[in-house]
């Protein structure tokens, strides 16, 4: 390739030209020469100036980028303390659960043994459940199985350290029952309803009897298995498919079926025809979830009774601060 | 030097600015201060071209914490060579450019790593040869994708 001519074609203008490039260079070694402080001055003054906007940019991106980091560190701990939340939760329900059994326990006598249930989950075992305990913890078929809502279910079989019961919905669960006055009298077995789900039937009833919905509905001890009191549900609806002659009545049970995890097994030594009535009292015929309802309930009384506790003992010693003997007015 | 090379140079140098400084991208990002000296050098005098070199590697040094000055001589002295160029080569083929381009970013690189000092700089091999190698293609294939589409070189040629 040929050599290229200066733009302007002015040897003179060249020579500048070239010059001035030069003494760029040298200025440019220069620079590279100075002392560290000269050459920090001018790292500076570039970094404040030219730089200042782009350098500012990247702050702004590490800044949006630590709190992405520290939003997902906040999600993971919320997550965390959301899974230790829930977890006491159900900590919670079964220590509630304990304790309504401890307490029951105490109340029932030493008939009664807290055994642990589980659910077979195999197909066809629907309303069926396994307890651990059997001959020699003093299990029997047809022993009662109790939470501390009321009558969850029966004890079908019994073998050495095991025992195998239905809960009310199996369809060959059945319970003399009687209203909670005593004066009506039936059996309790489960029914399919309108929407095939299994429901507590109350039948058997005379035709005469009167029942309001909401009675509660116990075992009547009949029947020498089960004793007298275990409250089994409250009546719902009156059922008439039998006629004119006898009235059958949709029963609510007290016990959820499915929550049954711990309960207590009636033992050997359990006398059939005693009495339990006066283990329940009148106000704890209640299904779980109202029980928790009332306790909360009662926790949030008892803060309120604490705050006005707190307000007027603070008020007493105002009264007192400002009595005539420190130089109040009473 | 005509407008459209001056604003492919000015966005050159802001596009470069944004993605390294701004985004703190690496090599990830080609080398746009030196295509745009590169751009430049080829169609003005060699002491604006020096100069240009200058005060971009004066930047690029600005941001780092030794050395302070090797990117400016090197991208200075590769300004003030190109410039040079000019009366020695004549071509607007995209092997003129893409050598141009290629062998001016290597230069760039094997300059500021003699500059940088024996404490300062990596490895001849890795620093030079590989990543000044990788980096010299990068900056060769945008150059040439960007001169061509915008005109800029064919242009400058037919200035000549």
């Amino acid at each position: 390739m040929p050599p290229y001519a200066p733009q302007d074609g002015s040897e003179s203008a060249a020579r500048l030209e070239f010059r001035t490039g030069v003494a760029v260079l040298v200025a440019a070694l220069v620079i590279t020469l100075m002392p560290p402080r000269y050459q920090e001055a001018v790292a500076s003054a570039l970094r404040g100036t030219a730089l200042k906007p782009f350098l500012a940019l990247q702050e702004e991106l590490v800044r949006a980028r630590t709190r992405a980091e520290v939003a997902g560190v906040l999600q993971i701990r919320i997550d965390s303390l959301t899974g230790l939340a829930m977890g006491r939760t159900t900590l919670e329900e079964e220590n509630r659960r304990l304790r309504g059994l401890l307490q029951l326990r105490g109340r029932l006598g030493p008939e009664w043994a807290s055994v642990q249930v589980l659910r077979p989950g195999t197909p066809d075992s629907e309303g069926m459940l396994l307890v651990d305990a059997g001959l020699v913890q003093g299990v029997r078929p047809r022993a009662p199985l109790v939470t501390r809502e009321g009558l969850g279910g029966v004890i079908r079989e019994v073998s050495a350290n095991q025992a195998v019961g239905m809960d009310w919905t199996h369809s060959d669960f059945s319970a003399s029952a009687m209203t909670l006055d005593g004066l009506h009298y039936g059996m309790v077995r489960s029914d399919l309803g309108i929407l095939q789900e299994t429901r507590l039937l109350f039948e058997g009833l005379p035709f005469s009897a009167e029942v309001d919905s909401g009675t509660v509905v116990v075992t009547s001890g009949l029947g020498g298995n089960i004793p007298r009191g275990l409250p089994i549900g409250r009546v719902v609806v009156e059922e008439t498919s039998e006629g004119e002659w006898r009235k059958n009545f949709w029963l609510q049970p007290f016990v959820e079926a499915g929550s049954i995890t711990l309960a207590l097994v009636g033992l050997e030594g359990l006398r059939p025809q005693e009495d339990l009535s006066a283990v329940w009292e009148r106000d704890d015929f209640l299904r779980a979830e109202e029980r928790l309802r009332v306790g909360e309930q009662f926790e949030g009384d008892a803060a309120l009774r604490d705050t006005v506790r707190i307000l007027r003992d603070s008020l007493a010693l105002l009264r007192r601060g400002s009595g005539p003997e420190n130089g109040g007015v009473r | 030097m005509r407008t459209l090379d001056r604003v492919l140079a000015l966005l050159l140098i802001l596009v470069h600015l944004i993605v390294h400084v701004g985004f703190g991208v690496g090599v990830g990002a080609p080398d746009l201060f030196t295509l745009a000296v590169l751009i430049v050098a080829r169609d003005t005098h060699m002491a604006l071209a020096a100069l240009l070199g200058l005060g971009l590697g004066l930047l690029d040094d600005a941001q780092g914490l030794v050395a302070f000055g090797a990117h400016g001589l090197a991208l200075a002295l590769v300004g003030a060579l190109a410039s040079r160029t000019r009366d020695l080569f004549v071509g607007e083929s995209v092997f003129f450019v893409a050598s141009y381009l290629l062998v001016g970013k290597w230069a760039r690189d094997l300059l500021h790593w003699l500059l940088a000092g024996a404490d300062n700089r990596g490895a001849f091999t890795e620093t030079v040869l590989v990543e000044g190698g990788l980096g010299a293609l990068y900056v060769a294939a945008v150059g040439l994708f960007l001169m061509f589409t915008t005109g800029a070189f064919r242009r400058t040629a037919r200035v000549r």
